[in-house]
C-alpha cells in the first residue's frame, strides 16, 4: 500500500467530528488514573467526575446539535454524521447519566470496586455514540462488540451473587453466538457484493452501507445478500430482545445488577432500534418484500411473546423484562412502517425517549426498593410504597402507567403516533395484534400499582406489616425522579420541541 | 356557557384537594369532595340556566394541541352534552352524599372519585375524538382502584374483568378512531372534519370503522353478549362507585355511539342497524329474565341495568331523531334511577344489615325498619318500571315509538322487556322489604338498625326529584335535545348516510 493512499484515508479523519466520543474516552482512562492518584477517602470524586464528564458532553452535543459535519462520511466513509445520529447521542448520553444516577444508588451497598463500573458505563456509552453512527458494516460491528464486551462485565458485575453469575454466563453464550450470526451476515453480504470501483475511481467495498444499498438495488433478488440481511437483523434482533432471540432476557434481567438492567433495557435496546433504522432506511430499502413480512412476524411474536409471558411474573426486573420484551414488538412495528411511511423513523425515536423517562423512573424506584439481594425484587416488596414514601409511590405510578400507554401520559403518545405510522403503511393485522397486547399488558402494569398503592398484608397473628429494606431517596435521588416524572406527563401534553427534531409528520 | 369547562378543571382541582384533605382527616377529604362536586354541578346549571338549545354546538375552548397530527383541545356543548354533564354533577354530589361513611382512606377514595367525574364532563364535552378518547381512558382508570380497594363481593375479580372489557373496548375505538384518521390523510381528528372526510370512503371502509367505534363504545354502554363484565362489577364496587358506573360510566359508552360512530359513519349504521337492534332486544330480555331469578339484591339491580341500557342502545339502532332523544332522555333517567337502587341496596340495606341476600332480607320487616328505605325503593322501582309521573316513562315510551317507525317488531319485541322490568322490580321490591316472617314479629331483630343518616336521605330526595321533574316535565330536556338531534350531521345519520 503506498503512503498515498494512506494519506487519502487520512484525510476524511476528522477527530472534532468525534470529539463527544472522545473525550468520554478520555474521560473513562481518567478514572482510572484518579483512582491511582486520589487517597482513597477523596474516591467520593470518581462518580461525580463522571457524570460531570457526561453531562459536559451532553450539554456541548446539545448546543452543537447541527454540527458542521452533518451529511457528511468522516473516517473514510466509516462514520456518517446525521440527525438520527445526534438524536442517538442524546439518547445515550441521557441513560449513561441516569444509569449512573442509579449506579450512585445501588453501587455503595456491595463492597464491589466503583471506578471500574463507571469506567465502563463512559465506554459503553462512547460505542453506542459511534454505532448510531456508523456508516459501515466494519465500524458497526467493532461498535457493536465493544457494546457488548462492556456488557458482559457489567452483567456479571456483582460477582458474589450466583445468579448474577449465571445471568453473566448466559449473556456472554447468547451474546457470542448472535455476534457470529451477524458476523456470518455481514460475511455473506460481503462475498455477494465485493468490491466495487465506483464512477470517480475510488474502490468500494462491500462493508460499506452505500455501496450494498447500490447491490441490492441493483440485484434486488440475490440471494446471498438477502440472506446475509437476514442474518445481520438477526444478530440485531438478540440486542432488542426479538422473539425468538429474547429467551435471555427474564434470567439476564433479573441477575443483572439493577442499573445494569436499566442500562440494558433503555440504551442497549436504542441501539439495537438505531441500526435496525439506519439499515432499514438507508441499507436494505429494496428488500422490503421480504423484510416487512418478517419484520411483521417478528414484531406480531414479540408483542404477544412478551405481554403474555409478563402476566405470571413476580419479580420485577424480569416483568421489566419481558414487559420490555413487549415494547420492543411495538418498536419493530414502527420500524416495520417505516419502509414506506418516513416519519415513522421519527415515531421509534419519540416512542423510544418516553420509554427512557419511564423506564428509568421505574427503575430508580426499583433500586430504592431493592433489598440486601439486588435480584430478588419481588412484586410483594412494593406494599404499603405509596404509604410509607409518597413520592416513590407517585413516581412509579406515572412511570409504569407510561409504560402502560395511559393518556395523557408520554408513553400513550409513543403508542399513538406509532399505531398511527402503522396505519398509513397499511400494516393492519399487526396493528391489531399490539393493540391486544396494549389491553393485556394493562393486567400486570395495574398489578403493579395496585401492590404499591393498596395492599397492606399483615403476616397472620400480627399487627406489624412485614418490614421491607427501602431507602429513601436524597435529594439528588429525589430530584432527577421527580424530574423524569415531571418530564413524562409534560411530555404527554406538549411535545412540540421534541416533535419538530425527530421530523415527525 | 362558557364557564362550563371549568367544571372539568374543577373535578380534578377537587381530586388533589381531596387527597389532600384526606391527609389530615376524613371528614375534611368528604367536605372538600363534596363542594368540588357542588361546584362542578352548580357550573353545569349554570350553563343550562343560560342556554339557548336553538344555537346548536356552541364551542367552549379551541386551542392547538398537538398541531403534527391536528389534534386540538376543542371542547363543545350541545343539548345532549348539557343534559349529560347535569346528569354527571347531580350523580357526583349524590354519590359523595351516598359515601359519607368511608372512613378507610377517605382521601384517596374522594380523590378517585372526583378524578372519575372530570374524565367523564371532559368525555361530555369533548369535539375533539382525540380529546375525547384521552378524557374516555382518564375516567376508566380510577374505576380500577375503587373498585379494588373499596369494593365488596369479588372486588379483584370484578374491577380487572371491568377494566379489560373497558380497554378493550376503548382499544376498538381507537383502532377505528385512527383508521379513519389515517385514511382520511391525517389531518385532522375534529368530529366534523372526520365526518366530512369519512362521507367520502368506500361503503365497506365505513361499514368496518363503524363496526370497530360502536363496538368498542357499546362495550361500556353494556351491548348484549358483551355486558357480562357490568354486573360482576356494579355488584364489587363500593355504592358511590356502582352509582357511578351505571348512573354515568355507561352513558360514556351509549354517548360515545351518538357522538362518534353514528354521525362519522352513517352508512355503517344503516348496514349494521338491524344487529344492533336485535342485539339490544336480547339484552333487554335476556338481563331482564336473569335479573328475575337473581338472589343477590344488588346483581338484579346490576342486571336490570343492563335491560335499562339495551333501551338506549335500541334507540340509537332505529336511526330517527324520535327515537333518539329518548334514548338521551332514558341516559338520564336511568342515571338518576340507577343511582337511586344502587344507593338503596349498596348503602341503605347492607351497610345495616350486612347481608344482601334476598332469602335473608325476606325475613325481615324492612318496610318497618328501614321506612325511608323501603319507600325511597319502591319509589324507585316505579320509575325504573316505567311508570307515569317517572322519568323512565316518556324515556321508553319515546323509544318505543321511534323504533315502532322503524319496525313495529322490535317495538313489540322491546316492550316485551318492559313487562319483564315489572315482573322483576316487584318480586325484589316484595322479597326484600315486605318479606313475609314465618316465625312473626318475634324474630325481628333485637337490635334496631341504626337510622338513615341525613346525608343519605339528602341524597335520596335529589335523586328522586330529579326524577320526578323530569317524569311530569320531560320537555325541560327534550327541549335541549331535539334541537341537537337536527343538526346537519345528524341530519346525514337519519338519512342513512345518503346526501
Amino acid at each position: 500500500m503506498t503512503t498515498d493512499l494512506l494519506q487519502a484515508a487520512a484525510a476524511s479523519n476528522h477527530w472534532l467530528a468525534i470529539a463527544p466520543e472522545l473525550i468520554l474516552g478520555c474521560a473513562a482512562l481518567v478514572l482510572l488514573v484518579l483512582e491511582m492518584a486520589l487517597p482513597r477517602e477523596q474516591h467520593g470524586w470518581i462518580p461525580r467526575f463522571a457524570v460531570l464528564a457526561q453531562t459536559v458532553v451532553l450539554a456541548g452535543v446539545l448546543l452543537n446539535f447541527e454540527t458542521r459535519w452533518l451529511g457528511e462520511t468522516t473516517f473514510g466513509g466509516l462514520l456518517r454524521h446525521s440527525l438520527p445520529g445526534q438524536i442517538g447521542r442524546v439518547f445515550f448520553l441521557l441513560s449513561s447519566l441516569l444509569v449512573s444516577f442509579l449506579a450512585s444508588v445501588c453501587l455503595p451497598r456491595t463492597r464491589m470496586p466503583r471506578t471500574e463500573f463507571y469506567h465502563l458505563i463512559l465506554v459503553v456509552t462512547a460505542a453506542l455514540m459511534l454505532l448510531a453512527q456508523s456508516n459501515s458494516f466494519v465500524m458497526l460491528f467493532v461498535a457493536l462488540e465493544t457494546v457488548t464486551v462492556g456488557f458482559y462485565i457489567l452483567v456479571s458485575y456483582f460477582r458474589d451473587n450466583p445468579l448474577t453469575l449465571e445471568a453473566g454466563l448466559k449473556y456472554l453464550v447468547l451474546g457470542a453466538l448472535s455476534s457470529a450470526i451477524m458476523l456470518f451476515g455481514i460475511v455473506l453480504l460481503y462475498g455477494a457484493v465485493g468490491r466495487v470501483t465506483g464512477a470517480d475511481g475510488a474502490v468500494h467495498t462491500g462493508f460499506e452501507f452505500g455501496t450494498v444499498a447500490t447491490f441490492l438495488q441493483n440485484n434486488p433478488g440475490n440471494f446471498l445478500a438477502t440472506a446475509g440481511a437476514l442474518l445481520v437483523l438477526s444478530g440485531v434482533a438478540f440486542k432488542i430482545g426479538a422473539f425468538p432471540f429474547q429467551i435471555w432476557i427474564p434470567d439476564v434481567y433479573q441477575g443483572a445488577p439493577t442499573p445494569v438492567t436499566a442500562f440494558l433495557a433503555v440504551a442497549s435496546k436504542a441501539a439495537g432500534f438505531a441500526v435496525l433504522l439506519t439499515l432499514v432506511r438507508n441499507v436494505f430499502p429494496p428488500l422490503a418484500g421480504v423484510l416487512v413480512p418478517v419484520l411483521s412476524l417478528l414484531a406480531a411474536a414479540t408483542i404477544l411473546f412478551g405481554n403474555l409471558a409478563a402476566l405470571t411474573q413476580r419479580n420485577t426486573k424480569r416483568l421489566m423484562g419481558l414487559s420490555g420484551v413487549s415494547h420492543a414488538g411495538y418498536l419493530l412495528l414502527g420500524v416495520g412502517a417505516s419502509f414506506t411511511v418516513p416519519w415513522a423513523a421519527g415515531a421509534v425515536w419519540f416512542y423510544l425517549f418516553t420509554y427512557l423517562l419511564a423506564a428509568m423512573a421505574v427503575f430508580g424506584v426499583m433500586a430504592y426498593c431493592a433489598g440486601a439481594d439486588d435480584t430478588a425484587q419481588d412484586l410483594d416488596a412494593y406494599e404499603r410504597l405509596a404509604k410509607d414514601q409518597p413520592l416513590l409511590g407517585a413516581v412509579l405510578a406515572v412511570g409504569v402507567g407510561s409504560l402502560a400507554g395511559i393518556p395523557p401520559l408520554a408513553g400513550f403518545l409513543g403508542k399513538l403516533l406509532i399505531f398511527i405510522a402503522a396505519f398509513e403503511a397499511h400494516l393492519y393485522g399487526l396493528l391489531a395484534v399490539a393493540i391486544i397486547g396494549v389491553v393485556v399488558s394493562i393486567y400486570y402494569y395495574f398489578g403493579w400499582i395496585k401492590t404499591a398503592f393498596f395492599v397492606d398484608w399483615h403476616p397472620p397473628g400480627t399487627t406489624e406489616p412485614p418490614a421491607f429494606s427501602r431507602s429513601a431517596p436524597g435529594w439528588v435521588g429525589a430530584a432527577t425522579l421527580v424530574l423524569l416524572t415531571l418530564a413524562t406527563v409534560l411530555l404527554g401534553f406538549y411535545q412540540a420541541p421534541l416533535a419538530g427534531w425527530l421530523a415527525l409528520k | 356557557m362558557s364557564l362550563l369547562p371549568l367544571a372539568i378543571y374543577v373535578s380534578f382541582a377537587g381530586a388533589l384537594l381531596a387527597l389532600a384533605a384526606g391527609a389530615h382527616s376524613a371528614a375534611a377529604a368528604r367536605w372538600t369532595a363534596l363542594l368540588g362536586a357542588l361546584a362542578g354541578w352548580g357550573l353545569t346549571l349554570a350553563a343550562a340556566g343560560g342556554f339557548v338549545p336553538a344555537a346548536g354546538l356552541q364551542t367552549l375552548t379551541d386551542v392547538a394541541w398537538i398541531p403534527q397530527l391536528g389534534i386540538r383541545y376543542h371542547l363543545a356543548a350541545d343539548g345532549i352534552s348539557l343534559t349529560l354533564v347535569v346528569l354527571t354533577g347531580l350523580a357526583a354530589v349524590a354519590g359523595i352524599l351516598f359515601s359519607w361513611n368511608i372512613g378507610e382512606r377517605a382521601g384517596e377514595f374522594f380523590a378517585l372519585y372526583l378524578a372519575l367525574i372530570g374524565g367523564v364532563y371532559g368525555v361530555f364535552l369533548s369535539a375533539d375524538a382525540f380529546v375525547l378518547f384521552v378524557f374516555y381512558e382518564i375516567a376508566i382508570v380510577p374505576k380500577y382502584f375503587l373498585i379494588a380497594n373499596w369494593g365488596s363481593t369479588n372486588r379483584e375479580y370484578g374491577a380487572m374483568k371491568l377494566v379489560l372489557y373497558s380497554f378493550g373496548g376503548s382499544a376498538l375505538v381507537l383502532a377505528g378512531l385512527l383508521w379513519a384518521y389515517a385514511a382520511g390523510g391525517g389531518q385532522s381528528f375534529a368530529l366534523d372534519d372526520l365526518a366530512a372526510t369519512a362521507a367520502h370512503f368506500p361503503r365497506g371502509q365505513q361499514v368496518g370503522m363503524f363496526a370497530l367505534v360502536f363496538l368498542g363504545f357499546a362495550v361500556l354502554a353494556g351491548l348484549f353478549p358483551f355486558h357480562t363484565w357490568a354486573p360482576t362489577g356494579h355488584v364489587a364496587a363500593p355504592t358511590a362507585a356502582s352509582m357511578l358506573l351505571a348512573g354515568v360510566v355507561m352513558k360514556l359508552g351509549a354517548y360515545g355511539c351518538l357522538r362518534v360512530a353514528m354521525p362519522l359513519f352513517p352508512i355503517g349504521l344503516a348496514y349494521w342497524q338491524p344487529v344492533i337492534a336485535w342485539l339490544a332486544i336480547a339484552g333487554i330480555l335476556y338481563a331482564g329474565f336473569v335479573a328475575l331469578v337473581q338472589e343477590d339484591f344488588k346483581f338484579v339491580i346490576a342486571y336490570s341495568s343492563v335491560s335499562h341500557m339495551g333501551f338506549v342502545l335500541l334507540g340509537l339502532a332505529a336511526a330517527n331523531a324520535t327515537a333518539a332523544a329518548g334514548a338521551v332522555l332514558q341516559m338520564f333517567s336511568h342515571g338518576v334511577i340507577a343511582g337511586l337502587l344502587f344507593a338503596v341496596v349498596g348503602r341503605m340495606v347492607y351497610e345495616r344489615t350486612h347481608t344482601r341476600q334476598l332469602a335473608d332480607l325476606q325475613v325481615q320487616p324492612l318496610f318497618r325498619l328501614l321506612p325511608f328505605a323501603a319507600v325511597t325503593f319502591v319509589l324507585a322501582g316505579l320509575a325504573s318500571m316505567g311508570m307515569p309521573g317517572f322519568s323512565g316513562f316518556p324515556a321508553e315510551l319515546t323509544i318505543l315509538i321511534g323504533t315502532w317507525r322503524v319496525s313495529p317488531v322490535w317495538a313489540i319485541a322491546a316492550a316485551g322487556g318492559v313487562l319483564v322490568a315489572a315482573a322483576f322490580t316487584l318480586r325484589v321490591i316484595q322479597l326484600s322489604f315486605f318479606g313475609t316472617n314465618p316465625a312473626g314479629a318475634a324474630a325481628a331483630p333485637e337490635h334496631p338498625l341504626p337510622p338513615l343518616t341525613l346525608a343519605e336521605k339528602s341524597g335520596a330526595v335529589l335523586l328522586l326529584a330529579a326524577t320526578i321533574i323530569v317524569g311530569l316535565r320531560p320537555d325541560l330536556l327534550l327541549d335541549w335535545i331535539t334541537p341537537a338531534l337536527q343538526s346537519p350531521l345528524m341530519q346525514a345519520v337519519w338519512k342513512g348516510g345518503t346526501p
